[in-house]
């Protein structure tokens, strides 16, 4: 990386660039992989994607092949998708359920808790070889918060995931209290990609600053539907970007409407029968967990989970993304639909229908952050002439809000502290989580 | 065109080829619009209620209203889709890229005495600056006789026959 500074982060006047080598250039990103992609806790996937025992998915999680599966014994686990014999990744199949997982190259077969079970020819290996030395590997760490399930590559990561995931937890709550048992991963993955730096998706999943530009067909489309956006705004109270410690970051709102809007976006109820139905869901939380928390609930959120989980939970829908790396211009995305089991058919129809209007890579919205994005990197080409980009709105502010870039300053003091070993200094206090009532599962 | 599609209606029983021939005709005629960027015309196709789908990659045969689809539109959004595109307010598709679709393997089937079922294969060539995408897949629709192209469509599921939209990233198309 030489002497080129990451990030220029100037408290006096202030402003914060960030070098657009660092979107650009092959060795940042083999830096990226040894300092953050090989360190930090990554999410793996959601507890409702295996229902039951020997349920398994298979995914990449940090560039390397990994089962997330539930054994037989009913506990989950992530296995290395890869034989112990020869290395081949042993489940090619996306998801399914099996007992056994069989390498086809020379017959071993793993039970579903990663043990060689059975093999042809065993007799002819020499005394002392054990099949018991030959369970397929684990990740060195492996642990769940509220349903989300997490994996660090590092044995020496001193952190474990409730440490790691620092005052987020709060945010992550927040999802998860929307159901009573366990929220739930829709069937059907958004398997997308854009050719653009994976760093450009973390920027735009906590940016409000894009909405109102990017986004102006799906905002038309919203006024074409009736909706009524001077009355949301009134009930919008205190939204603002937080830092949540370890490079987390969240924009977050608190609504005040007690049920008469479905958030900031979305479309109006369609009827009253829905209306009754949200504001009813909407009461009963409130009995749980009491009115703050609730009108929190409400509030939405776009939450960053360092370095590379983004839960945007836009009260209307609730979408659970990430992605990686492939080269420096082109990454993979992963997408899926999180939703609290219990909201009814009528309430889903309308989550299905919001979700869809505007997440994506054909709703009303993403596709024109993938142009976005892509267009970015496309003009990155020049970063030797230019090479800074600038995210220093609200810089200075007491209390940056949802449309300044507070959010993406925590994320990048982070990065350049995993790169360069030169200490994130909080720009503003760290979010403190706050006491809340009700019983959770 | 005429309004009167064979082995359709009250028209008398007319052989499966011409049927066919019919539905082909339309599809082709469907084509042409959307790779025009006509896209007015297209919406006129549709019958006052519509459902235009495209599945998730992974789910292929997943049902709307359990499975995360890529699309899933009633009327208001299709029309607002096709508003966006027409305005140049989708980013994603301005300036327009420029496509090409290939409509093959059509076969259709009377349903009763005003629907057809008809199924094609699909190809959309889809080039923008240096970039050209392949989309395969196979659409099915739900068809109604009427209209001055001989047919109109209530349904129509366009399933990609893909595993991943990568290195796409994107449908901003209509299918």
């Amino acid at each position: 990386m030489g002497a080129q500074p990451l990030i220029l982060d100037d408290r006096q006047t202030p402003r914060f660039w960030i070098n657009r080598a660092t979107m650009v250039e092959p060795e940042i990103l083999a830096a990226e992989r040894e300092e953050i992609f090989d360190r930090c806790w990554l999410y793996v996937g959601h507890e409702s994607e295996l229902p039951e025992p020997h349920d398994f998915r298979t995914r990449s999680v940090g560039g390397r092949p990994v089962i997330f599966n539930r054994g037989t014994d009913g506990r989950i686990r992530v296995l290395l998708n890869a034989c112990t014999h020869r290395g081949m990744m042993v489940e090619s199949r996306r998801e399914g359920n099996g007992r056994f997982l069989k390498c086809f190259y020379h017959g071993w077969s793993f039970n579903s808790e990663g043990r060689l079970v059975a093999m042809p020819l065993e007799g002819d290996y020499p005394a002392g070889w054990s099949r018991d030395q030959r369970c397929l590997a684990s990740p060195p760490h492996v642990d769940s918060y509220r349903g989300f399930w997490f994996l660090c590559w590092d044995p020496d990561q001193p952190q474990s995931l409730v440490q790691y995931l620092a005052n987020a937890t709060d945010f992550i709550d927040l999802v998860a209290d929307q159901s009573s048992s366990l929220m739930q991963i829709n069937g059907g993955t958004h398997l997308y990609s854009m050719r653009a730096n994976w760093k450009l998706l973390v920027e735009n999943s906590i940016d409000g600053y894009h909405a109102l530009t990017t986004h102006h067909r799906y905002l038309e489309m919203l006024k074409a539907s009736g909706a009524d956006f001077a009355a949301r705004a009134v009930g919008q109270l205190e939204g603002g970007a937080y830092d949540l410690g370890n490079g987390h970051a969240v924009v977050g709102g608190v609504d005040a409407t007690e049920g008469r809007s479905t958030g900031m976006l979305g479309r109006e109820f369609p009827d009253d029968e829905s209306r009754r139905l949200f504001k009813e869901r909407r009461d009963a939380l409130a009995t749980r967990y009491g009115v703050d928390w609730t009108d929190r609930i409400f509030g939405g959120r776009n939450l960053l989970i360092f370095p590379n989980l983004v839960i945007v939970d836009l009260v209307m829908g609730c979408t659970v993304r990430t992605f990686y790396p492939e080269s420096p211009d082109y990454m993979e995305i992963t997408g899926w639909e999180l939703q609290p089991p219990e909201e009814g058919d009528v309430l889903h129809a309308l989550r299905q229908d919001n979700f869809l209007t505007f997440w994506g890579p054909a709703g009303l919205a993403t596709p024109d952050d993938v142009e976005a994005l892509e267009r970015c990197q496309a003009g990155f080409a020049g970063y030797r002439t230019d090479p800074w980009s600038d995210i220093s709105r609200g810089m200075g502010k007491e209390r940056p809000g949802g449309m300044d870039e507070l959010q993406m300053r925590v994320f990048w003091r982070r990065y350049n502290e995993l790169l360069t070993g030169e200490p994130a200094v909080p720009e503003t206090a760290v979010y403190q989580p706050v006491a809340r009532a009700g019983a959770r599962p | 065109m005429s309004a009167v599609v064979p082995g359709v209606g009250e028209a008398a029983p007319a052989s499966r080829w011409e049927l066919r021939l019919a539905v082909e005709d339309f599809l082709y005629h469907e084509a042409e619009l959307l790779d025009r960027w006509r896209l007015d015309e297209w919406l006129a196709l549709w019958t006052d209620e519509v459902t235009y789908l495209v599945p998730s990659t992974d789910r292929p045969d997943g049902d709307p209203l359990r499975d995360l689809f890529f699309v899933q539109d009633g009327r208001f959004i299709l029309e607002q889709r096709v508003r966006s595109m027409m305005k140049g307010s989708a980013w994603a598709e301005s300036p327009h890229s420029t496509t090409c679709r290939i409509v093959s393997n059509v076969r259709a089937e009377r349903i009763g005495e005003a629907a057809v079922e008809a199924r094609a294969n699909f190809v959309v060539h889809r080039s923008q600056r240096a970039t050209l995408q392949t989309f395969p897949g196979h659409a099915d629709y739900l068809l109604e006789p009427g209209g001055d192209a001989g047919f109109r469509i209530r349904m129509k599921r366009a399933t990609l026959d893909l595993e991943e939209l990568r290195p796409h990233g994107r449908v901003a198309i209509i299918l």
